[in-house]
């Protein structure tokens, strides 16, 4: 099988990237990384292979909070980095200047959570309803996963998260779609459905018919493998996921309204 | 964040005290009955069955300062007194000692590994002891340990290295026992475990019953790394690295700091000792090593941050007049739980018969 690879570059960092998962996201041009409660920022152009630190600049805000996952998403021309932490989920612009919304953790979130772990948000992605309607959708460590609708006319995102139905029983490590993998660049075939996973290793794809508490449906799932997804991408009809073992799986998504998922090796 | 990481933060914290105190004790020739007092009364006050109760029950990570307010009692918990200074150097001992192993933890379940170790060695000393009386105190956290932390998923143990490395991050101090050891590279930076083995850049095919199909090897420039680089040292995590009947390890040859490069010659890297050796006008003796270890120097403020749970207070002073740098910590305003396990904290009198002053003091007072 063809690789290559173009350079290998190591930069010193100061602060030190936090070690949660996927700690590595680029929007506006600049790449971000989260260190334990700030979210710091630096141009993909000051990488170098000299030794010299990178110039980070740390993003300055009221919340102190601890991070658990940094994603940039991105619709058409927007752009917007959403910050999920352990009081919910904080959108900001895509210069990483302004604060646009404040999603504190709902309610739901917070029961049902094991008691080895306090509650927290984790994984996000934006999904293209079957409506047009594009959502945020944001996972949480009760399992549980919220949608949230954002409104092309305004500019932003509008209303309260609305639950997915229930199904993830263990903290949700990563979110994604197939226009999240795209960031934001639409295609016809690009298709509505979102895919989850959980800290068991439990995968599940949905179906968004539209923003709000029915938006989403349920379509299938893999089964938990004990082994966590720590990170997934969707392009066209695969699912890629990377397990915390150290595997990268691929699994079909072909005819997965009604026909389950199979996986490609 | 997992809610099941301050047992292990402060039981391996506390071993780690534990086997400095040991060799210090043991490097003075102090009295044996001295030693054992000491060394029990320790012990006993952190293996308490009332404080391990409420240790091991699930609650929200301590920061930094609150962990240091445990360790102070803990550490006047017997006969000896120590200086602001010294408990302070002894805390950055501890707390790279612990990190250290936490991040050359290859596995998940290592960190189980590493607290059992630490408290099997704890359990021979003390059993190596004429008062053996903590002995069973130790035993019961250890079925604790094994009881709480057994059966944990991969992911939960994920969450609970997550939490714990939180806790360290940005913390560097220069010990310099693991400099001369090549635990820590010229900058304090820990040496991290090579991350390629065999198994990196195959790539397995299915078939669409589930067999297999192929398997081929992909060649990644990631793993043209120079195995030197990335020194393992041969003691097990968890080990007594202060114990002197250890053979001292000599580290490979390394070009320099494997993240950002070979050491710049105008740069000058002062190891604690040499250091130490600057301030006392002299080094090479037995004391000055010894006390080197607990002595570790604070490095300047923007080399390391004790921020980890967004406290700010942290003040390193100048240096001024050949004095240590000192480090204050100052505890979070939210400290009801805090209260709670402090108060159930037996610090028993250890103060009769025992002169003011430090930990050397007392040594030499012993």
């Amino acid at each position: 099988m063809p690789y290559t690879e173009k350079a290998m570059v190591k930069a010193p960092m100061k602060p030190s990237p936090s070690l949660i998962y996927n700690n590595l996201t680029a929007c506006g041009g600049s790449l971000l990384y989260a260190h334990i409660r700030q979210a710091c920022t630096f141009a993909l152009s000051s990488l170098g292979d000299s030794g010299v630190p990178v110039a980070v600049r740390k993003v300055d805000s009221q919340h102190s909070d601890v991070i658990h996952s940094i994603t940039a998403i991105h619709h058409n021309a927007a752009a917007f980095l959403v910050i999920a932490t352990d009081a919910g989920v904080q959108i900001w612009d895509k210069t990483v200047t302004h604060l646009l919304h404040v999603l504190p953790l709902p309610p739901a979130a917070a029961s049902g959570t094991a008691p080895r772990n306090a509650p927290f948000a984790r994984g996000a992605a934006i999904n293209v309803a079957a409506d047009g309607t594009p959502t945020l959708v944001f996972g949480t460590s009760s399992g549980g996963l919220f949608n949230l609708a954002f409104s092309e006319a305004d500019g932003k995102f509008v209303g309260t998260p609305a639950p997915l139905p229930a199904h993830h029983t263990t903290p949700i490590t990563a979110v994604s779609s197939a226009y999240q993998s795209r960031q934001g660049k639409w295609t016809e075939d690009l298709g509505c459905q979102l895919v989850t996973a959980d800290e068991a290793g439990g995968i599940a794809v949905w179906e968004g018919s539209s923003a709000g508490p029915t938006g989403y449906k349920l379509l299938t799932s893999i089964a938990a493998t004990g082994d966590p997804v720590v990170s997934l991408g969707v392009r066209r009809d695969l699912i890629v996921a990377a397990r915390l073992g150290g595997a990268v799986q691929l699994y079909g998504l072909v005819g997965v309204a009604g026909g389950g998922v199979r996986r490609a090796g | 964040m997992s809610q099941l990481a301050m047992p292990l933060l402060v039981v391996n914290l506390g071993c780690e005290m534990v086997y400095i105190l040991e060799q210090r004790l043991k490097a003075q020739n102090i009295p044996a009955d001295k030693s054992c007092k000491v060394l029990n009364d320790v012990i006993r006050t952190m293996f308490d069955s009332g404080y391990v109760d409420k240790l091991f029950a699930p609650q929200d990570m301590y920061t930094v300062s609150q962990t240091r307010k445990i360790f102070d009692r803990l550490a006047h918990s017997s006969i000896m007194r120590l200086s602001e200074s010294s408990m302070d150097k002894l805390f950055d001992l501890m707390m790279m000692g612990f990190k250290y192993q936490l991040l050359c933890s290859t596995k998940l379940d290592q960190m189980i590994e590493v607290t059992q170790l630490h408290l099997a060695t704890i359990r021979s000393i003390v059993e190596g002891l004429p008062d053996k009386s903590s002995a069973p105190l130790v035993g019961a956290v250890e079925a604790l340990v094994a009881r709480t932390y057994a059966g944990m998923g991969p992911g939960q143990l994920h969450l609970l290295r997550q939490t714990l490395l939180r806790f360290f991050q940005d913390k560097r101090v220069k010990v310099s026992l693991f400099l001369q050891e090549g635990i820590q590279s010229s900058l304090g930076r820990i040496i991290l475990p090579s991350p390629h083995n065999a198994y990196v850049g195959t790539v397995t095919s299915y078939d669409m019953t589930g067999g297999l199909e192929s398997q081929d090897k992909a060649k990644l420039r990631s793993g043209a790394i120079d195995p030197q680089e990335f020194f393992v040292h041969p003691a097990p995590l968890g080990s007594n690295l202060y114990n002197k009947e250890r053979t001292k390890v000599v580290p490979p040859p390394r070009k320099g700091d494997a993240l950002t490069g070979p050491i710049r010659p105008e740069e000058e890297y002062k190891t604690t000792a040499d250091e130490y050796a600057d301030r006392r006008g002299g080094g090479g003796s037995e004391f000055a090593y010894l006390s080197a270890l607990l002595n570790v120097k604070a490095p300047p403020a923007d080399n390391f941050k004790l921020n980890l749970f967004g406290d700010d207070d942290l003040a390193a002073g100048p240096i001024a007049g050949g004095k240590v740098n000192s480090v204050t910590f100052v505890g979070n305003k939210n400290d009801k739980h805090l209260a709670a396990v402090m108060g159930s904290l037996n610090v028993g009198d250890g103060g009769k018969g025992a002169k003011g002053g430090d930990l050397l003091e007392l040594m030499d007072g012993a």
